[in-house]
This record gives structure tokens, sequence and C-alpha cells, in this order.
């Protein structure tokens, strides 16, 4: 399965590369607009790290081309380690 | 590796000869023993080591040994048993030699990888002894090493913590390998819920091994630098949050505890069926229970810190989620006893390891939901009562099961048959001064016996007597089994390719098996691997002599 | 006489079990760095304002300089599997010494923004960190922690490409036998992820 089914080129890489590139961009924007910190300055900076984060794995990691279990896995790791810190909050929120 | 040429008529002890055909031996069956020889070493230090404890607690104020001394030993003695012992024990040893053998594959995915982790259990394994000569003495923390005295400490703690950074990774990548090889070299015939159940078992152990291990890994790194920095992160002293150390230590090593279990309950489910002669029962609730548990162990580590200082609503979801353990828990044993109801069974040292097994894991998971009740584990908290489910699942469980396999695989490893008469004997006095041993702990520790006392108050004298008794008993029973199982290992009867009549794959090879393995195609059932139907068609290849 | 050669042998040449394997050393590497993210959180909910004064302190340019580094050197590992997929092995080569080139350029970043935070006593040990609140010092402890963690990926990484450079040029890397090369790529888009997270921590939330 070493042979993916599409074809490989430049293009779709320097693609992503523009994406990450312009995805950096808005974040450091964002963290002047959102005030730098705040739970808002926090949560913007996270989910547009994880949208980064998913077009490193999906593009360069060819995630995209990968059997369906790998997406299986990485659900599964994420999955877990949210519920860490999920688990973690009710006690440090709560105490 | 690729020595393609070899004879099938040698076995895998023949094709190659030397010390360094064994330590950079490539071979799945020779890591695993080189595993089995270094794991059975540790064992008896550590067993060493309890039995010191016991003597020391035989009656009040000191005996044999200092306090300071006795912190040491206990720490030791949990750090041996649980990092260089239990976590290892099953998935490296019977995990290397059978899983290949028993998907039908010649070897493991990746085996360089095998040696690789085997030597970096030894080298951990040196560090680990290392902290008996370097620096101030070894740890005196316990194995938890709870900040923040594992922080303060003059002993040599961060040593210790750098070995056991290093065990992990040994065992992560132990894991790791597991799921290429599950994934990658099953059998074409043997779709996933044609595998046997202890490939399942050891696959929900790789998937904790690998995920749950660098937690910890990063968390004893973190008490390193904080022992070194003092800057705060776990003592309170300096502002720092012990709580927090707990979690993540817990994330990490409740999780562990399946990782101990999981394995052991998976050759359960394989000695089973043997002894019974029929199919086990529930097969697929027995496979998926043990993924169940595996998923489920990540979420349950607070109720280790029910008297910590978490928060209540905290306290209530960690109580809740392990009630859910209990339930693919118990799958488990009913299966287990279904599968022996009406089966036709053989009696043999094998089948009755298994059962003392589940006798005592009946014992340890039962008082396991004690603990796991939130309001009964307030009173038990920190009791002698713990330390004694602890060993009634750890000890009773996972090593019982091991020495159970141990029996079980004996011909298939070494070729040889073991003397039935003292196994018997072994595993009686093993089953009786265990059951003393650890059965007084308990009762002790509902008493109000706080664990990892060096003394204790005169009221309690009778019953660390019995439990002190208990463990010379057991002891003599390990050497007793271990006495029978060396000789008989050197002078044995030669056994057969099948001794038990089992049907699984690797009663279809010789024994020992040779260096790949198999010797002709092997036969599987579309009904799943515990098809006794095919059992004569099996034994049939016995009798027909090999045409060399 | 001879054996039985089973059907799926352990010792053929498996690509994609080498790959699922690295994946599952990436995953164990996550968690890794998991357990730090964890603390981060804990202590950045509990000093909220505190990690806000420190994290003045850093420099947003060099981070955002880094962050542009590792995004490129990405970039780069991808397009040489690309030629390695094209058989264009020089570009590939090419392409890998400059992924290299940037692993030493972060790094010596790195070095000088490390050396600056020493220079001006923000570092365990000295009397101005000694002196900090207690998030504070939290903060820079997680900061070196994890960044220099980090570093040694970065490190590492640049290693693993360098054997990988010296394979392609043996031709023990081909066309046709590429399995190192996808894998290291994998690893290194790892150092990429990681930082992606590291950056917006510990660089833009002031």
């Amino acid at each position: 399965m070493s042979k993916h089914s599409h074809s490989p080129s430049y293009k779709y890489d320097l693609i992503t590369f523009a994406a990450l590139m312009i995805l950096t961009i808005i974040t450091i924007w964002a963290s002047y607009a959102t005030g730098g910190t705040s739970v808002l300055a926090v949560s913007v900076a996270m989910l547009i790290a994880t949208i980064k984060a998913t077009f490193v794995v999906r593009n360069f990691m060819h995630i995209k081309y990968d059997h369906i279990i790998y997406k299986v896995f990485i659900g599964i790791v994420m999955l877990l380690f949210l519920s860490f810190i999920v688990l973690l909050g009710i006690d440090y929120a709560l105490r | 590796m690729d020595n393609h040429a070899i004879d099938s008529h040698l076995n895998f002890y023949e094709t190659k000869r030397g010390l360094f055909s064994w330590i950079f031996t490539l071979d799945h069956k020779r890591i695993a023993l080189l595993y089995l020889y270094s794991i059975s070493l540790f064992f008896l230090v550590g067993v060493a080591l309890g039995f010191l404890m016991r003597l020391e607690l035989f009656s009040p104020g000191g005996q044999v040994m200092d306090p300071r001394t006795y912190n040491q030993v206990f720490t030791f003695h949990g750090v041996i048993m649980i990092f260089l012992v239990i976590i290892p024990s099953i998935p490296a040893v019977f995990g290397n030699f059978f899983l290949p053998i028993m998907i039908g594959t010649d070897d493991v995915a990746l085996p360089r990888l095998n040696l690789f982790s085997w030597w970096l259990y030894i080298f951990g394994a040196l560090m680990a002894l290392g902290t008996l000569m370097f620096g101030n003495g070894p740890a005196d923390t316990g194995w938890t090493f709870y900040a923040p005295y594992s922080v303060t400490s003059d002993t040599n703690v961060s040593m210790l913590l750098l070995a056991a950074f290093i065990l992990g990774f040994s065992s992560i990548l132990t894991g790791l390998n597991f799921i290429v090889t599950i994934h990658r070299l099953r059998a074409p015939q043997m779709p996933w819920f044609r595998m046997p159940l202890f490939a399942w078992g050891l696959y929900a152990t790789a998937w904790i091994q690998l995920l749950a291990t660098p937690i910890v890994g990063i968390t004893l790194l973190m008490v390193v630098m904080e022992r070194t920095f003092g800057i705060g992160l776990f003592d309170p002293s300096l502002g720092g949050d012990p709580i927090l150390y707990q979690h993540l230590f817990w994330i990490y090593s409740h999780p562990v505890v399946y990782v101990m279990i999981l394995p052991a309950m998976g050759i359960v489910s394989e000695v089973i069926p043997t002894s019974a002669q029929r199919t086990i029962f529930g097969y697929k609730a027995i496979a998926l229970s043990s993924m169940a548990i595996a998923f489920l162990g990540y979420f349950v580590w607070g109720h280790h810190m029910f008297t910590s200082g978490m928060s209540d609503q905290a306290r209530v979801v960690f109580s809740f989620i392990t009630f859910l353990v209990a339930i693919p828990t118990a799958i488990k044993v009913f299966n287990w006893i279904a599968t022996l109801y009406k089966g036709s069974i053989y009696i043999t040292p094998n089948l009755l390891w298994s059962t003392a097994f589940i006798f005592n894991f009946l014992i340890g998971g039962l008082t396991g939901l004690i603990n796991g009740a939130l309001a009964a584990d307030v009173h038990v908290h920190d009791t002698t009562y713990i330390v004694a489910h602890f060993h009634y699942t750890m000890f009773g469980g996972t090593i019982f099961v091991f020495l159970g396999a141990l029996h079980y695989w004996f011909p298939k490893i070494w070729g040889r048959m073991y003397n039935q008469k003292l196994a018997y004997w072994a595993l009686g006095l093993t089953f009786v001064g265990f059951n003393i041993l650890y059965g007084a702990m308990l009762t002790v520790g509902v008493k109000g016996m706080p664990r990892r006392y060096y003394d204790y108050l005169p009221q309690f004298e009778f019953l660390n007597k019995v439990a002190t008794v208990g463990s010379w008993i057991l002891i003599i029973g390990i050497l007793l089994m271990i006495y029978n199982l060396i000789r008989s290992a050197r002078k044995g009867e030669i056994a057969p390719r099948n001794p038990w009549n089992g049907v699984t794959l690797e009663w279809q090879v010789p024994s020992p098996p040779p260096l790949h393995n198999f010797d002709r195609p092997f036969i599987l059932s579309e009904k799943g691997p515990y098809d006794f139907s095919l059992l004569e068609k099996i034994n049939e290849v016995e009798q027909k002599p090999l045409d060399h | 006489m001879g054996y039985f050669k089973v059907p799926i042998s352990g010792h053929n040449r498996d690509d994609e079990g080498s790959k699922l394997g690295m994946w599952l050393f990436l995953f164990t590497e996550i968690l890794l760095f998991g357990g730090l993210f964890l603390v981060y959180a804990i202590y950045r909910f509990q000093y909220f304002e505190e990690f806000r004064i420190i994290a003045e302190h850093m420099d947003i340019t060099l981070g955002a300089a880094n962050t542009v580094i590792l995004i490129t050197s990405s970039l780069t590992v991808a397009l040489s599997i690309t030629a390695m997929k094209k058989d264009q092995d020089n570009i590939a080569v090419l392409l890998l010494f400059v992924t290299i080139a940037l692993a030493l350029g972060f790094m010596v970043n790195k070095f000088f923004e490390w050396n600056e935070h020493i220079h001006h006593g923000l570092v365990m040990g000295a009397d101005v960190f000694n002196n900090l609140q207690h998030g504070e010092g939290m903060f820079l402890f997680l900061y070196y922690f994890m960044t220099g963690l980090h570093g040694l990926h970065v490190v590492v990484g640049a290693i693993i490409l360098a054997v990988v450079i010296a394979k392609i040029i043996n031709g023990k890397i081909t066309k046709d036998n590429f399995s190192l090369h996808e894998n290291g790529g994998l690893y290194w888009h790892l150092v990429d992820l990681i930082w992606i997270y590291l950056f917006p921590l510990f660089y833009l939330l002031h």
C-alpha cells in the first residue's frame, strides 16, 4: 500500500504551505485583536493551531491518502487527551 | 535474519549457539527467553525483599533493619516488582514467544526494535540497581514517588526516576511492536475475530502501553527537574501542587494495572478452553471486553486520590466510572466459568493455576469495588487492606497466571514435560501461603493497620505473625516450583507436539519450535480459534513422522 | 525437508507496517508532550494573570520567525518526498539539505533567544528568577522544558534526515523503496506540529 493512489505534485504541497503561512499571520493578528490573554484569546489561538495541525496531518503527513484506521487512531488519541483535560478540569475548576 | 535455508528439524535452540547468538538475536523466541531469565532473576530479588519486610513485621518494634532501610526495601520491592517484573512479564515473555506463532507468522513485525527494547530493559534495570551504589542510598519514597517527599528526600531518587523512564520506553516499544504485528502479520485466514484471545489481550495491553506510559515518563522527568532546580512544580513548600503530581502519575499508573492484568486474562482464556476441550463461551464478549477495559481504564485514575483533597465532584465522577470497569471484568469471569460448565475437563496444573487465578482475582476484584466506592475507600485508604487488594490482583492475578502460563507452555518452550506431582504440590503451597499472607493483611488492614509502617500497635501482632508465616509457605511453594521447572527443563520426558490437546496454532508446531516456527501448513477453523472438532486432524500430524 | 514458509512473514519488507509503527511512535511522542501540555493547562488556569505578565518578555518576532522556519522546513520535507516519488533524487537531496539548514537556523535562533533570557536572569537559579511570582516562574520553567524538549526533537529529526540523505546518495532509498524517507518526514512534521501549539501558548498569549 506504499503506492499512493494520487499522483505526487509539488503544487499541492505549496498550497498547503501557503495556507499554513496565512493561518500563522491570522493567529498573530488574532492574538492582538482578542487582547492577548483571556479565555477567548486562548480558545481562538488553540482553534487556529488545531486548524493548522489538521493541515499538516492531512496534507503533509498524507493522512488523506492513508487507510481509514489512521484517522480512527488519531481520533482516539485526541479523544484521550481531551478527556484528560476534562477530567482534570472537573477537579481543578470545582475544588 | 534471512537464513531461510535452515531445516525445520533443528529447533530454535540448535540453529545457532553461543552467547552473542542470544544477546544479539532477532528471533522473537530467544528474545522472549532473554526476558524470561532476566525477569525471573528480578522476581527472586523482589521476593527476597518482600521476605525481609515480612520478617521485620513479625513482631512490633525493630527486628532486622532500621526504619530508613525498611522504607528503602519496600520502595525497591515495589519498583522491581512493578517496573522490572509485572509490566514486562507476560507481554514481553509469552507475548514475544507466542504471539507470532499464534497468529501464524514467523516473527514480530519489527524484530530489531524488539531486541532494542530488551536492551533498554537491561539498561534501565542496571540503572535501577545502580542506585544501590551511587548517591545517598536507594530511594525511600515508595514506588509511587509521591511529591513532595520524592522532591525532598536525600536518597538517590533521580536516578531511579530516570531508570523508570527508560523502562517505560522499553515497555512502549514492545507494545508498539505488537500492535504493528497484529495489524500486519495475521495469517490470511485469520480475520480479527478469529484471533486467539491471548492476542486480543495483548492488543488491548499494547494500546495502554503506547498511550499511557509517555505521560508518566514526562512526569517522572518533571520530578527530576524539580529536584534539580527546585522551582516549585509539585513541592507545596515552594508553592507547587502535589495533587497535580498524583493526577499525572495515576493517569498512567492506573491504566498500567490493566497492562498487567489484561494479558493474564488472555492467557486464562487460552488455558480454559484447552482444559475443558470445548470452544470458549462468548468469544466476542471476551475479546471486546479487553478493549473496553483498556478504554475505560484511562478515565478512572482519580480513585487513587479520594483522600488527596480533590474536588468532591471529581471524586464522585471517578468513583462512578470505576464501577463501570467491573462490568467487562465480570463478563470475562462469567464466560470462563460458563466455558468450564459441562466441559470435558482435564485437570492439569495449568487449569488449577487458572482457577486459582479466578479465585484470587475474585477477591482482588471485589475488594477493589470497596476501594472504588468513595465512602468506603476513605476508611480503608492507606491501610494494609490496599496493599493486600493490590497483591490479590497483581500477585494472585498476574503472577499466578504468569506461573500458570509457564506450566501451560512449558512443553512448547523447552520441549520437555514437567513433573506434575511436584507441580501440584508447588501450586498448593503457593496458593495456601499466598492466601494466608494476604488474607491476614486484608483483615489487619480493615482493623486499621496503616501500610508502609515500620512498627505497629500490639493488637495487630497476631495477624502480622500469621501473614509472615504465610509468606514462608508462599516462598517454599515458589522455590519448589522453580526447582521442578528447572529440573524438568533438563531431565523431563520429551514433550509431544500437543501435550494438552489444544487447537491454537502453537500446538501445531514442533516442541520446541524451529527457527521459523512452522514446519508445515497450519490448520485454522472458520469457526474461530477454539474449534475442537479439528483436534483429531491436528493430532494426526504428530503420528505422521516428518519426511526427512 | 525444509520448513513451511508462512504466507505473511515478519521478515518481508513491509512499508505499511513501518509507517504504522512510525505513527504509533508519534502518538507516544504526542502524549509525552501531552503531559507537559496538561501541566501548562492547569498552571495557566491557576495563574492566569502571572502567565500574562511574564509572557510579555517573550519576543513575538523571534517566535514568529521560528514558526515560519519550521513551516518552511515542513514544506521542504514534503516536497522532497514528492520529488522522491517522481524519481528526482537530486532535488530530493537538495530539499533535505535545505531542511537541515532550516533546522540549524531554528536552533541558532533558539540559542539567541535563550541567551537573551538567561542574560536577563530569567532562568532557574538566577536572583531575578527567584524574585518572580510563582506563576511567572512556572511559565518560564515550562517554557524551558517544553521548548528544550522540542529543540531536542529538532536535533534528532535533523539527524534522521541526514541519514536519509546519506541513504539516498548511496542508492539505498529509491523511488520504489523510500519508506525511511517517508517516516523521517513524518517525524519531522511532528516537530512542526508540536511547535504549532507551542508558538501561541508561549509567545502570543499576553
